[in-house]
């Protein structure tokens, strides 16, 4: 159950990383996040934690001005909740690893050598992986730091809307939208600049 | 040498003398009228110390960069707004920003940023996007490096890819988004609540930039902004820090202190100085007509150089009308011959001393005129014709007013003080005679000796006015926020914007490479925002020929995926969008360029000129690689301003120095003709009081600077009036009660400057104070009770 908070933390990570005026969160802010409400909690609390999850995933990526739809599907796991693997099976194969360094990139092709250098580029790397681990404990201080978080419908079928609190952040994505019972079934993504990106995932998957 | 006194008859030489009055106050009120006409049509005075150096052929463009440089530079005031509570330093900040608002101070001010301002600045490019790709991805393109398409197609296909602010049609493999990020790489502040944020420790600090309306060295503005300051700490809660930077503080408070110290200083002075000449003259109109004369002497002199010079330097003024006070022997010397004889031919007898103090004086000044330096120049201008104008209120006027109608015991009074200070002075000149002058000889030789261990001391930081917990705070702030340095940059030049900016660019090559060399923390260029049209062409052939071409880099990124469609119609946006530059004038309108403004100077003369800016301190080896980089490019400077200013220092005091021995040698062949063999008696007070000078500093082992050459001007000055009107009434009582006063008052109102805090002050006041008690016990030495014979006439 610990990939609803991994798909969230993902999320956050991968928009701060691709919001080009980084956002920078505060780890000593308590400041502005309201109280969470009975719902919320009642939400959080289906998740509990495991040291290592898997799990399959389809994405479907709808480019703004592009009729066809970019479909993905691969696997995914969650080692020692800090380290995650996204493994792109079709169309072609890729995996994306997220850890404490940031944000690495490897194909089959070149296989592991060959890890992104996307982390040049930003010295928040180290400031952005320890949201990460506020958001793997599910720190709804840090969520609502960037976010209002709304429950559109409460456990069990719940549904939950995040929408972005700070500016920059409201520059680029639109809203973020989870849906799920006992497991996170769906992460939908609204990007401004009209694309959408929703993550499926194929529930009892995971494992003890 | 005495005149024989003519007297000639009353009423006609009355008349022309009442004329003549009538038409030097006339002129002074004309030229009075148009100073006043000059300055009200918003005259400002010059206050760019790089106007001193010497001039060049490109000085007019050169002085107007550091003009525009100073501009750019000097008006800004940064606050940050701190709090250990990170919502009160929002409040705080929000609280600082409507203040500042609401104060009409600022001619702009940048704090809280708006939705649009983000996304106006994230947006703007995105028309011209296949025009701009980084250093980093250019090079990778051009060695078709292969991990480009992979990390292109991991982030298409992972969890929430490639979100950005540019459609993925236009950037599939996302170099314009890379682009971005590259730009902002010296931003070290990350915005947070919509607001530009800090992090230092357990401290949240909110930055705003304040561009001031005025010049941080306008005298009432300063004033109203540090009020404005004061205020804000006043009106934000005890648990806000509130940290202003900027040049306007600095020169606040030492416009402050230099005032403070002025008026205590100058109201003892003055003080001082008026109840030493009322003891004498017991006669407040008498104490009025000894400054008549200086004030008038300043007043055409001023009026003349707004006349003569485009733009009088603030220096000049500071400087000039205080070496017009030597003016102030003058009238003392009138006055006291006029007590002497109280006849109405008082003119007449000590004109040719007074005409032979104003020559001497005058050629003193006159030998600064000829330096390339315009500020000497200027000054030199200035104190001669203050010099000029005093001396002639003092023949012209003087008489007019004629002696006061003296009670006998106030004329007594007068004279048993003349007796006095007489009877000191030759009491103190036997020391020449006898055994003694042995010892005077030694110690003459010890100063000669003490006076070549004096040190120099050029550096602009010994002349740094602020107190530490200013510099202090300057520090912390460029410590966090990773500040430009002010001093340091680039200043680069070029016929046009275009060339200009391929010229940043080469410069940008150069800067990168001494980055990666970890010479410097970074820099700031104007084209890294802006590139040149030619780099811009650059970049859109290298996406035509390695990315969109047929087996280009694209077509590897989607041959496995079997995504034909999207393949076509990245193609088809590509070649859609045919080459289109984003051109200078459109960027300087957008919201991006404001941000940057400080970096662009503009069209100069025949040339646009910029600005690359250096981030962190720059230490002595940087210093030199930065030099050879610009040497070796046509059209780049390297700038380091406080080195420069140190090195007019430097250069003002070489030749200052020369100029002293250059004058003293002029006096002395203008007193030769005088005075033939007895010349030496009248230069050598001032020369040797100027030993002591130089002893005196070496032994209290403070260096030598321009501010005490420009006294030891003051201070031959000085020692000449006095020997020439000893020796021209032959030492008489009147005359040594004047070269008393004359040194009195002289040392009150500079001499008392040695206690300033101020070190220009200090430095000028100490060399005058010493200077002048020299002078006094020197000069009857060599002017008084000698051989008669001596005196030639």
């Amino acid at each position: 159950m610990i990939a609803l908070r991994w798909m969230t933390a993902l999320l956050i990570t991968l928009m701060i990383a691709f919001t080009s005026n980084s956002v920078l969160a505060q780890e000593n802010n308590q400041a502005l996040h309201s109280a969470p409400d009975e719902e919320l909690l009642e939400i959080r609390a289906l998740f509990d934690s495991e040291s290592e999850v898997m799990g399959r995933f389809i994405q479907t990526k709808k480019i703004h001005n592009f009729q066809f739809p970019i479909i993905s599907s691969g696997s995914f796991e969650i080692i020692n909740n800090d380290h995650l693997k996204w493994i792109v099976e079709q169309p072609i194969q890729s995996t994306i690893i997220i850890n404490e360094s940031g944000l690495h990139i490897a194909t089959q092709k070149d296989s592991t050598a060959a890890t992104s250098r996307e982390n040049e580029a930003r010295p928040q790397t180290s400031i952005i992986t320890a949201i990460v681990r506020a958001l793997l404990s599910m720190d709804t201080p840090t969520l609502s730091e960037h976010f209002s978080i709304k429950v559109i419908n409460p456990a069990p079928k719940w549904q939950l809307e995040l929408t972005p609190k700070n500016t920059v952040v409201a520059n680029t994505i639109r809203k973020i939208a989870l849906t799920g019972e006992k497991s996170l079934g769906e992460i939908t993504l609204e990007e401004t600049r009209g694309d959408t990106t929703s993550i499926r995932f194929e529930s009892g998957q995971e494992q003890p | 040498m005495r005149l024989p006194h003519n007297r000639m008859p009353h009423t006609p030489k009355n008349t022309l003398s009442k004329a003549i009055a009538i038409l030097w106050l006339f002129t002074l009120a004309a030229l009075v009228s148009n100073s006043i006409i000059v300055i009200s049509d918003h005259y400002a005075f010059d206050s760019d110390i790089l106007a001193l150096l010497p001039e060049e052929e490109t000085s007019a463009d050169k002085s107007l960069v550091n003009k525009a440089i100073a501009r750019l530079r000097d008006r800004e005031l940064i606050v940050l707004v701190g709090s250990e509570q990170s919502e009160n330093s929002i409040i705080a900040a929000n609280e600082v920003q409507n203040l500042a608002q609401k104060s009409q101070l600022f001619e702009s001010i940048s704090g809280i940023q708006t939705q649009d301002d983000t996304k106006e600045a994230q947006a703007f490019y995105s028309p011209w996007n296949f025009n701009f790709i980084s250093k980093q991805k250019k090079s990778r393109i051009q060695t078709q490096d292969e991990s480009l398409v992979s990390e292109a197609l991991g982030k298409l296909f992972g969890p929430a890819g490639g979100i950005g602010s540019t459609s993925f049609l236009r950037d599939p493999l996302g170099l314009y988004q890379d682009w971005q990020i590259s730009l902002t790489k010296n931003q070290h502040l990350v915005i947070d609540n919509n607001w530009l944020t800090l992090l230092d420790s357990d401290i949240t600090y909110r930055f705003l930039r304040l561009r001031l309306k005025k010049s941080s060295f306008a005298p009432a503005y300063q004033q109203q902004i540090m009020h404005f300051l004061e205020s804000l700490s006043e009106q934000v809660d005890d648990d806000i820090y509130i940290l202003p930077s900027g040049l306007i503080i600095h020169a606040a408070h030492g416009a402050n202190q230099a005032k403070s110290e002025i008026s205590t200083i100058g109201l003892g002075s003055l003080l001082g100085i008026t109840i030493i000449l009322f003891i004498v003259f017991r006669r407040v109109a008498d104490i009025a007509l000894v400054f008549l004369p200086l004030v008038l002497g300043s007043v055409f002199s001023f009026s003349l150089c707004l006349i003569l010079f485009e733009k009088i330097h603030l220096i000049t003024l500071a400087f000039g009308t205080s070496l017009i006070g030597i003016a102030i022997d003058y009238s003392l010397h009138y006055l006291c011959a006029q007590r002497e004889h109280h006849a109405r031919d008082t003119l007449q007898r000590i004109f040719p001393g007074l005409l032979l103090a104003l020559i001497s004086s005058v050629t003193a000044y006159i030998a600064q005129a000829i330096t390339p330096f315009p500020g000497l120049r200027q000054m030199a201008v200035f104190a001669a014709l203050g010099l000029i104008g005093a001396w002639l209120s003092v023949i012209i006027l003087l008489p007019l007013i004629g002696p006061p109608k003296v009670q006998k015991h106030s004329k007594d009074h007068m004279q048993s003080i003349a007796q006095t200070v007489e009877h000191i002075a030759s009491t103190w000149a036997q020391a020449r005679t006898g055994q003694a002058k042995y010892f005077l000889w030694i110690i003459g030789l010890l100063l000669l000796l003490g006076a070549s261990q004096i040190q120099i001391d050029d550096n602009l930081k010994s002349l740094q006015t602020s107190p530490q917990h200013l510099i202090d705070n300057d520090i912390r702030i460029g410590r966090l926020l990773k500040s430009e340095s002010i001093g340091n940059y680039f200043l680069v030049r070029s016929a046009d914007e275009q060339t200009l900016l391929e010229n940043e660019e080469r410069l940008v090559d150069r800067l990168e490479q001494a980055k990666h060399r970890g010479l410097i923390q970074g820099y700031r260029a104007t084209s890294e925002f802006i590139p040149s049209i030619r780099t811009q062409r650059e970049n859109y052939t290298l996406l035509q020929e390695q990315v969109y071409t047929d087996n280009g880099l694209l077509d590897e990124m989607f041959e496995a995926t079997g995504m034909q469609q999207l393949t076509a119609t990245l193609k088809r946006t590509f070649t859609e969008s045919s080459f289109t530059p984003l051109s200078f004038d459109v960027w300087k309108r957008s919201s991006i360029a404001k941000q940057l403004d400080s970096l662009w100077i503009g069209r100069i003369g025949k040339h646009d000129y910029s600005m690359v800016s250096l981030i962190g301190s720059i230490d002595e080896h940087t210093d030199e690689e930065l030099s050879r980089i610009a040497s070796a490019h046509e059209g780049i400077s390297y700038i380091n301003r406080p080195k420069s200013i140190t090195k007019i220092l430097e250069q003002y005091r070489e030749s200052l120095f020369g100029l002293l021995i250059f004058a003293y040698a002029l006096v002395t062949i203008l007193l030769l003709l005088r005075y033939r063999t007895a010349a030496i008696d009248i230069i050598a007070p001032s020369f040797f009081a100027t030993l002591v000078v130089l002893s005196y500093l070496a032994l209290s082992s403070t260096a030598l600077t321009v501010f005490h050459c420009l006294a030891l001007l003051l201070v031959l000055g000085i020692g000449l009036d006095a020997a020439i009107f000893l020796k021209e009434t032959q030492s008489s009582a009147y005359t040594w009660l004047a070269v008393s006063l004359s040194s009195i008052t002289t040392f009150l109102a500079f001499g008392l400057l040695s206690l300033s805090q101020t070190p220009v002050l200090h430095f000028f006041g100490q060399t005058v104070a010493v200077g002048i008690v020299a002078i006094w016990f020197i000069v009857p030495l060599f002017c008084v009770h000698k051989d008669n014979n001596n005196a030639a006439s």
